[in-house]
Order: structure tokens, then sequence, then C-alpha cells
């Protein structure tokens, strides 16, 4: 039955506008094939698309088949056999030139081939019946329509693949570029935070570095680092100001201050850094610039470094000079003042043993003539007891216990009246010169103790001298500081009047320097010297609240520096001697106060002989109850210090307590002169040392009862 | 019938074929306990593997009345709800037939008719077993879902032209959509329900309708509703032809009862043209079809009368004979007639009737709303106003 014309418009036009609906490819064949049979009241169709694959030989796929399991279609399957049997390019092109193409199967069912050029080809399967010849005309028309919109829909999907895979391309670039901005983003925050920390980092170091190099800058002690060739790397400011090196003055050394009597140590010393090992407890001596040895205790401590051979060696050095110095002054001290203590009681014994002698000695010079035989034994007893006596004296004041009338005086002036006497007796190979300061020195001191300071001074310097050479003499005011007073027990810093002696002598080595203060100790042949004279000046010295030093080296002669505190106000004052009376002796009652039973037999004789009446009492307690008894009667008291049970200065006060007007006068054959002063004080009238001559204590008395 | 004397085993065989009556009840009352003590007694059948349900909208049946009774039946079944089913030569307007299907059918149900989403092709392919085997496929489908062409294409992609197609729309003269379809999951609306069966057919399928005039151009239409043809409103259109050429008004009278005499055709290459049977008119003017009218198709307005009409029962009777010759004496005509013919033949439609019941074999089948079957060897449609019969060994 042949289609009507407009019948078949209408189903070609239906099958075209099926045709042209869609530019999806699976939608468009799917639409295209479905209108096809269903228009075409067919029973199967398909669209086989030409598949060109780069690794596969040429052929035909059906990307959609009507059913979708044509192949269990055995008319479909016959019909398709008409394809070629090897699809090679020339048997598709061969086969496509032969569309459209009519069959029939053996079932009867007729097939129809239309080209789909140049994408592949339309079959369509009709069953019992056939397609009109002009159909299958106008059909071709279609195929090729639908060929072209195949083509269109692969150009379109190669365009889409192509956008698609831009798109997927730029969207990954996209992505790319956003991870790659997040990367830099957050790799620049992260530098950024890793700059700033490593920025805070840099700053801690910095100031940590700063702190360290302030800090060892500011190291009271000096420091040198050295590497391990021992060649220094840095050198703190406390180190140049100690030893005056620079680290440029080390450029070709390795350790040029290290000097020679270092010895052995420092060759250790300069090992130990070599090693890398940290030197420690170790005292070695060092040179500063100016070539002056300095003892300095070394501590080390070695910095590691990445590499080895950068190891650092930080040597802290303490110079410790002073230290010795300061010790040794205190060991000295400490001797002297043994010694002192100890020729202080021998002293002290001796005194009472003098008095006896001295006292009865006199008591017998009155009775006996001067003249006769036993007069010369008693004056050879008196000049030998009165030698005795300034040894003993000698050894007091060596001892500091001597008895100093300190006094305002210009030590310009007793330096003058010294060297008066020096130039009488010294020899003339001796020179002396003089440097004295042009305004007064006021000190307060006892003039006479220093001017035998000066002349034992002066004695000895000639002695170092035998072939003569110069004495000098200089004083002038200095300001002591408080690192010098250290050393010196007593010593405050303030204004002193310097003297210094010194010679251009033999000198003498440091091992003599430290004895020369000690009682006794005399480098002069045996007869030539007592050895109390440089311990007398040393004590007399001490009692005037001064220091005496001494600085020698054999060979460069010697220098004696003594420093007297100035008087405060540096006030000339006219010394107050005491009145002296020529009356010696009195009619009035005197208690004396003393546990010797031979002073007080010695003085009692003496001052009965003087017209005197004594009461003896033996100790303190007694002294007081006799006083208390009988003080209407008794004129003075005449006390003595050392004694057992309260002591003189208790019964002093006790005496004073019971009656404000009580004179006191104290003997005391072993007193201080702070002892003295202090009893003085308390309210007695004057201090007398034993052991006295009988002229002096008749003296003294009637001076404290005359007062 | 001459049979051998058999052997015992073979006994059973011979049995068998001469048990190939149709297994059928038909329940008068339209009562579901009278339907479920039908039911229950196929399921105690030994004869019987699966139901095929045939029942009256007049029922009244809904999910909550009958879903307890599908959804307990141990047997596969497939059924729907149609206009009027028919027994014989009669049709009944209440009442069921169900039919004991001696071959376990493999059913599946595809929910969505009118859901544009759902790829109906993919959704029977995974639906199908992988292992079925099938000659006859029944189809009933809710005649109100509005992608039944979806469907069509997607079964004929899956199973071509192996099967023979047979079945129809179901629902109610109401032409509210509510749910008509019957499977194992309930009453459903808006489905499909396919059983394949391993059971021979042959299926015929004709009209009568011819052109009245046409063709007119679709140029606008969505689904089942046709918006304007040659650029005018469907309904202004229609109305104007069939005025001019039929002297009819519409004026005061109803809709339905003037345009199921004349329906609209589409054409397609040597066959008869597709009904679409117009239900309803809109405010503006379109028109509603049972079944899809795809835009810029061409179409007719046919025009039919009552001889034309049993001539082609008559004719799809011969073909339904001529394509399945090996069928048994026995074997029962499967018929769905369109509704719209009952009620566009009236009382003549008993001549249709009996054109089938003079075959001398069962008659059972339902007034449908909308046909489907594949006429020969040729494309699968949804067919409205049509007659397709099958003559298949249940």
């Amino acid at each position: 039955m042949s289609p009507s014309r407009s019948e078949l418009i209408q189903i070609c036009y239906e099958i075209a506008l099926a045709i042209n609906e869609t530019e999806d490819m699976p939608r468009l064949l799917s639409q295209a094939l479905t209108m096809l049979v269903r228009k075409l009241n067919c029973s199967a169709g398909g669209i086989h698309l030409l598949d060109i694959e780069p690794d596969s030989p040429p052929g035909f796929k059906p990307p959609v088949t009507i059913p979708r399991c044509s192949e269990r279609i055995p008319s479909y399957v016959e019909a398709l056999a008409q394809l070629p049997i090897v699809p090679t390019r020339d048997a598709l092109s061969f086969f496509a030139d032969k569309l459209p193409l009519c069959g029939v199967c053996q079932n009867g069912d007729n097939y129809y081939f239309f080209d789909l050029l140049p994408h592949g080809f339309l079959l369509l399967l009709k069953s019992e019946s056939t397609l009109d010849p002009i159909v299958v005309k106008e059909l071709r028309p279609l195929a090729a329509k639908l060929g072209q919109a195949i083509g269109t829909c692969l150009q379109r999907k190669a365009l889409r693949e192509s956008v698609d895979h831009f798109s997927m391309v730029s969207e990954e670039l996209r992505h790319y570029q956003e991870s790659l901005e997040e990367m830099v983003e957050d790799r620049t925050v992260t530098l950024k935070q890793e700059m700033a920390e490593r920025r805070i980092a840099e700053e801690e170091l910095r100031q940590s570095e700063e702190q360290h190099r302030l800090f060892l800058q500011q190291l009271p002690d000096p420091v040198v680092v050295f590497n391990r060739q021992c060649i220094p790397q840095y050198i703190n400011k406390a180190f140049t100001d100690s030893f005056g090196w620079c680290l440029d003055d080390f450029s070709a050394k390795s350790f040029p201050l290290l000097h020679e009597e270092s010895g052995s140590k420092g060759d250790w010393l300069r090992q130990q850094i070599g090693k890398g090992e940290s030197p420690s407890g170790i005292e070695v001596n060092l040179q500063n610039s100016s070539h002056q040895v300095l003892r300095v205790a070394v501590s080390g401590i070695m910095t590691r470094q990445r590499r080895r051979d950068d190891d650092l060696q930080v040597l802290v050095l303490r110079d410790v000079t002073e230290q010795h110095r300061l010790e040794a002054q205190l060991r000295h001290s400490q001797k002297m003042q043994a010694i002192g203590t100890l020729t202080g009681g021998i002293a002290h014994d001796f005194n009472n043993l003098l008095q006896a002698i001295s006292g009865y000695t006199q008591l017998l010079q009155r009775r006996i003539n001067r003249k006769s035989r036993e007069g010369s034994f008693l004056d050879s007893i008196a000049v030998s007891t009165e030698r005795a006596v300034d040894l003993v004296k000698q050894l007091l004041i060596a001892s500091r216990r001597g008895e100093s009338r300190l006094v305002p005086i210009d030590l310009n002036e007793t330096v003058e009246q010294a060297v008066k006497l020096l130039e009488r007796t010294l020899v003339k190979m001796v020179r002396i010169e003089t440097g004295l300061q042009e305004t007064p020195l006021i000190v307060d001191g006892d003039a006479g103790q220093l001017e035998q300071v000066i002349l034992n001074l002066s004695n000895n310097a000639q002695a170092a001298m035998p072939n003569g050479g110069g004495l000098t003499l200089l004083t002038k005011e200095v300001m002591l500081e408080e690192d010098f007073c250290l050393g010196y027990d007593g010593l405050k810093p303030g204004a002193y009047a310097l003297l210094s002696v010194s010679d251009n002598g033999i000198g003498m080595s440091s091992e003599v320097i430290e004895q020369i203060f000690e009682p006794f100790f005399t480098t002069k042949r045996v007869g030539e010297g007592t050895g109390l004279g440089l311990s007398s000046a040393y004590g007399i010295v001490r009692n005037h609240q001064g220091v005496i030093l001494c600085e020698s080296e054999p060979g460069r002669g010697t220098l004696f520096s003594i420093y007297l505190p100035l008087s405060a106000g540096m006030v000339r004052l006219q010394p107050q001697e005491r009145q002296e009376k020529a009356t010696a002796g009195g009619e009035e009652t005197l208690l004396i106060v003393d546990d010797e039973q031979a002073i007080v037999e010695i003085a009692r004789s003496i001052l009965e002989a003087g017209g005197y009446r004594v009461i003896r009492a033996a100790n303190g307690e007694e002294a007081l109850e006799i006083y208390l008894r009988r003080k209407s009667e008794i004129s003075l008291v005449i006390l003595d210090l050392g004694m057992p049970g309260m002591g003189g200065e208790k019964c002093l006060k006790a005496l004073r307590a019971a009656n404000p007007k009580v004179r006191v006068l104290v003997a005391s054959g072993y007193a201080s002169k702070e002892q003295a002063q202090r009893v003085l004080d308390l309210g007695a009238a004057a201090f007398v040392g034993k052991p006295y001559r009988v002229e002096t204590i008749l003296k003294e008395v009637r001076l404290a009862l005359d007062d | 019938m001459f049979m051998p004397v058999p052997e015992v085993g073979r006994l059973l065989i011979f049995f068998e074929v001469n048990a190939l009556e149709p297994i059928m009840e038909i329940e008068h009352t339209g009562q579901v306990e009278a339907l479920e003590a039908i039911c229950v007694d196929f399921e105690r059948h030994a004869d019987v593997a699966g139901l095929l349900i045939l029942t009256c909208d007049a029922n009244g049946y809904t999910p909550e009345l009958l879903d307890p009774l599908l959804t307990s039946c141990c047997l596969p079944l497939i059924g729907a709800v149609f206009p009027e089913i028919i027994v014989g030569n009669k049709t009944l307007i209440q009442g069921s037939i169900v039919v004991g299907l001696r071959q376990r059918p493999d059913i599946f149900s595809i929910a969505g008719l009118s859901d544009q989403s759902v790829d109906f092709e993919e959704a029977i392919c995974s639906a199908i077993p992988d292992f079925c085997l099938g000659q006859t496929v029944l189809v009933f489908v809710d005649a109100f879902g509005s992608r039944l062409a979806d469907l069509m294409e997607g079964l004929f992609n899956n199973f071509g032209l192996e099967v023979n197609y047979l079945g129809g729309g179901s629902g109610s003269l109401s032409f509210n959509q509510k749910p008509c379809v019957l499977t194992n999951q309930g009453m459903l609306e808006d489905a499909a329900v396919i059983a394949l069966l391993d059971v021979a057919s042959g299926v015929g399928v004709q009209h009568g309708w011819s052109s009245l005039a046409g063709p007119y151009k679709v140029t606008e239409s969505t689904g089942c509703t046709i918006v304007s043809i040659d650029w005018q409103p469907a309904y202004t259109l229609y109305k104007q032809v069939l005025s001019e050429q039929q002297g009819i008004s519409f004026a005061g009278r109803d809709f339905y009862a003037i345009a199921q005499n004349y329906p609209f055709g589409l054409r397609k290459l040597d066959a008869e043209m597709v009904v679409r049977d117009p239900l309803t008119v809109g405010a503006a003017g379109e028109m509603t079809c049972v079944g899809e009218v795809p835009e810029n198709s061409y179409l007719d307005i046919l025009i039919g009368d009552v001889d034309t009409l049993v001539d082609a029962a008559s004719e799809a009777l011969r073909f339904a004979l001529h394509n399945h010759t090996a069928a048994s004496e026995t074997a029962p005509l499967l018929l769905f007639d369109c509704v719209s013919r009952s009620a566009f033949m009236e009382d003549e439609f008993q001549r249709e009737l009996d054109v089938f019941h003079g075959s001398g074999r069962r008659v059972i089948g339902a007034l449908t709303l909308g046909e489907i079957a594949n006429c020969g060897k040729s494309y699968l449609e949804l067919f409205n106003k049509t007659t397709v019969v099958g003559v298949i060994d249940l």
C-alpha cells in the first residue's frame, strides 16, 4: 500500500523534526531511531556509527538499536551480514557507496541500509511489508540529514569535550592556581611567621649575644676568649683595663701575657687550651702591657662549636695580686699581733722584776756612799737596770703597748728636728735630702717617738749604704682610699701625712722584707743592733693609727712609707706640758693598791722616804673597804690596773662612786694607750708606767695631790 | 481427541493436556471477601502458579480494602481496575475475573508514570529478572499517567518483537486518577504492572476509524494534552471542523458525548492511524486525550460507524488467530476493547462482543482506557478506541 503524498510528507516531516530536535548525541539517535521505527512501522532498527579508534581496526558500532537487544533478532543479525567481513577503510568506503541497500531476510523481513555519511549507516527492519521505493527515496535525504546532525553532534560533542576539557583544564588550572595561591598564601603566612619568628629569634639571639657581650664587657674580671690555636678572639673591657692589652696586640702572638715566672703552669695552660680542655683552679703570673707582673687566678669554660676546631676557650682571669697582698698583710698583722702579745706579756713581768731591782737599787744608793766600792756596784746595777728598762720599753712599743702621749704636732717640724740630729750622727758619706710639704702636716702624735722612728729608719739606711749614698726624707699630704686601707687593721680612708724615708742602698729581698718588723730580727752582725729598731718603729706608727710600708729590691734601695692620719682640722696646737713642780714629797696619807708585794714595798719605802704615810691594800676589794673607812684621811690612791678580783678599772669606778673627788694615780707596768686613756677618762688624775723611778713617782704623786 | 495409550509416566502429561481448560472464576458481587475466597482457593490450587485479576471500578475497591488481600497473596499476581469487564459476550460493571495462571509469571511494577525524571527503559531493564522466559507480555497501566508513550518505548526497546504485548489502560470513567493497578505490593496509582508469561499468543489490533478531516499539525502539546492545532486552540479548531463538516454544535452538550464519536488519529506508515480519544477540554481550549500526542506531529479528526468498527473487530480477531495458529482449541480470547467504542456503539457493541464470542473460544477481558499491543511485527503502541484481542494459552 503506497502512502499518499501528504501522508509521506507528514511522516517525513515528523522524522525530520525528531532529527533536528536535539544536539545531544544519545538523545538524537534515540529519538530519531524511535521516530523512524515508529512512524515507518518497523519491527527493529539501529544506527551504526563508524568507530575509528587509534589503536584498533575500523568498524561499526551501534550506539542505539530498537530493541536494545537487536542481536537476538535473527533477521537483524542476518542483515548485518551485508557489512564487509574485514572492515578495512576501503571495504567500508565501498560498502558506503552501495547505500541505500535493500534486501530480504530468510524469514521474509526486509532490511534497509541508509547512508549516514560519513559517520555510519541506518538499518531498518520491516516485517510483513516493504517500504515503498518513494519512501526509500525520501528517507535518503532524511538519513543524510541525520548524518549531518550526527556530524554536528560529534562536532559539538568534540567541541563540548574540548570546551569541557578546556573548562576542566581551566578548572584544574584555576584549582591549581587557587591551590597554588593558597599554598603561596599559606607559605607566605608561614614564611612571614617564620621570618617573624626568625626575626624574633635573631633579635633574641642578638639581644642575648649583646647581653652576653655586655655581660662579658661589664664583667669586673678580665675575660679572654681563645681559639684552639691559642689566639685570642675576644677580650673584654676589664681585660684591657687590667692588662692594657688590646685584641690587635695578640694578632701574631699566642699568649704574650704569660710571664716567664709562670713556668710549667704557663705551658700547662697553653696545652689545655690547645686540647680543648677547660683549665680551672690555677694561678699564673701574667704581665700587663707595662710589663708589670700580676697574679691571676684562671677559670676556663670550653664552648663547643659545630666543628671541633672552632671550639672556643673562655678564660676568666681574676687579678689576685691585691688579694695576695692583703692576705700577706693580714698574715703579717696577725703575726705582729701575736708577737706583740708575747712580748707585751714578757715585758710586763720583766717590768715588775725591774721595778724591784731598780727600786731597791735606788734605796740602797741613798744609804750607801756613791763613791764607795758598793756604791760603784750599785751604779752598775742601776745602769744595767736602766738599759733593761729601755729594752723592755722598746719591746712594749714594738708590741704597741708602749705609752704614747699623742698631741697635735707638725710632722714637718719633727722631721726637721730629726734631720738636725741625723746630720750630727750619720756618717758623712750619707747624703741627707729632704722634701717637706710646705704647709704644716698636723698629726696626733708623740714627737719623741716619731723622731725615734726617723732615727731608726735612718740608721738602717746608713747600714744599707756602707759605701755611702742618699737618704731622702719626704713629707706630703695624701688621701688613702678604702681599697688601700683594707689590708691594715684599724686604718681608715681619709687624709694622711706621708713620710717616706728612702735610700739607694743594697736593698732587701722579699723574704727579708716579710720579717723586718719582727722583734729581734736583724741582718746586722751581733752587737751592731738589737733587732728592735724597725719593730719599735712599727709599733709607734701603729700606735699613731698609721701604717708603715716597705718596698725594696736587692740592689735597688729601700723605701719606707709612713702614713699618719692628719689631725682633725689640721689645727696646730701647742703641746701642753704639765707644769712640773720641783716639790717632791709631802705629809699626806696615800693608799697603795697592788697585788705585787715587792712593788708595794718599794713604793712604800720611796713614798715614806718622801714623808708620806702609806696604807697598803692587796686588791681592789680591800682598797675600797679601806678607802670607805678612812677616806677622810686618804689624800691619794695609787692604783694598779692588773690585779686579781675586781681589778683596777672597777675599783676606780667604785672609788669614784664613793667619792667623786677622790684622787687616783694609776700605775701599771703593762697598759695600752687605750687603756691608759680610758682610766684617765674615768677620773684618774694621772697615769704612770712601771717600773718608775723614785723621782718620777714622787713627782707624779705630788702633781696629783696638788692638781 | 485420539490419545495413544500412555505409559504410566506419560499419563500425567495427557492429563495435563486435557487440563488446558483455563482456570478461572467469575465473581459477580464485587465483594472483597468473595474475591479473597477465590484467591485463597487458587492459592491452594495445585495448577495455579499466578493470578490475573480483572476487576470493575464499580466494586469500589480501595487500597485499604484490597491491599491486605493483595499483599498477603502468596502467588504472583497482575491485575487492574477497569470501567467494565468482559465475560463471554457480556460486559459486567461489577465483579471480577480471576484467572489462575498455569505458568508462574515474572511480574514487576514500574512506578512514576507521570514522573519526568524516570528513565523507563532503564527502569524496565533493571526490573527484568536476569533469566526469564517470556513469549507474551501482559501490561496494565494507570491510564492517567502522562508518559505512557515513553513506557511503551521502554517496553519495546527492552523486549522488542520477541514477545507479544497485550494490555490496556486501567482506571475510572470519572477520569480521576486513583489506585487502579493491582500488584503484590497492593493497589498502585500512576504505575504499571508487567507480567512476562511463557505462553504463546497471537494478537490482533484494529479500530475501524477513518479520517474525517486533516491532516492538522499539532503546534503545541504537552504529554496527553493538545494545546493548539494549526496554531489555534485545539478545541477551537476541533469545534470548527465538526461544525463545518458535521453540522455539530457543542453548545449545551456534554463534550465527551460528542468527542467520543470523533477521535484524533496519528498517522504511521503501512498501518491504521493510532487513535487518540479526547476525554476533556480545558478552559484555554486544550484537549486532553488518553495517550500522548507529540508536538509537531500531524493528526486527523476521525470518524467511524458501527459497521466499520465491528468489521475491524472481526479483522482483529482474524489477525490474532492468524498470528497464533498453534493455539489450542481451549485457548481463550483475552480482549481489551476500548470503553469509548462501547459508548460510541452503545447497544450495537453487542455485535462486536458477539464477533469474539462467535469464535467458539472463551472470552474474557475488559473495557479499557487505552489499549496496548503490537500489531503483528510492527511497533508497540498505546491505542485508543481500538480493539485488541489476543488468543493466549492461559
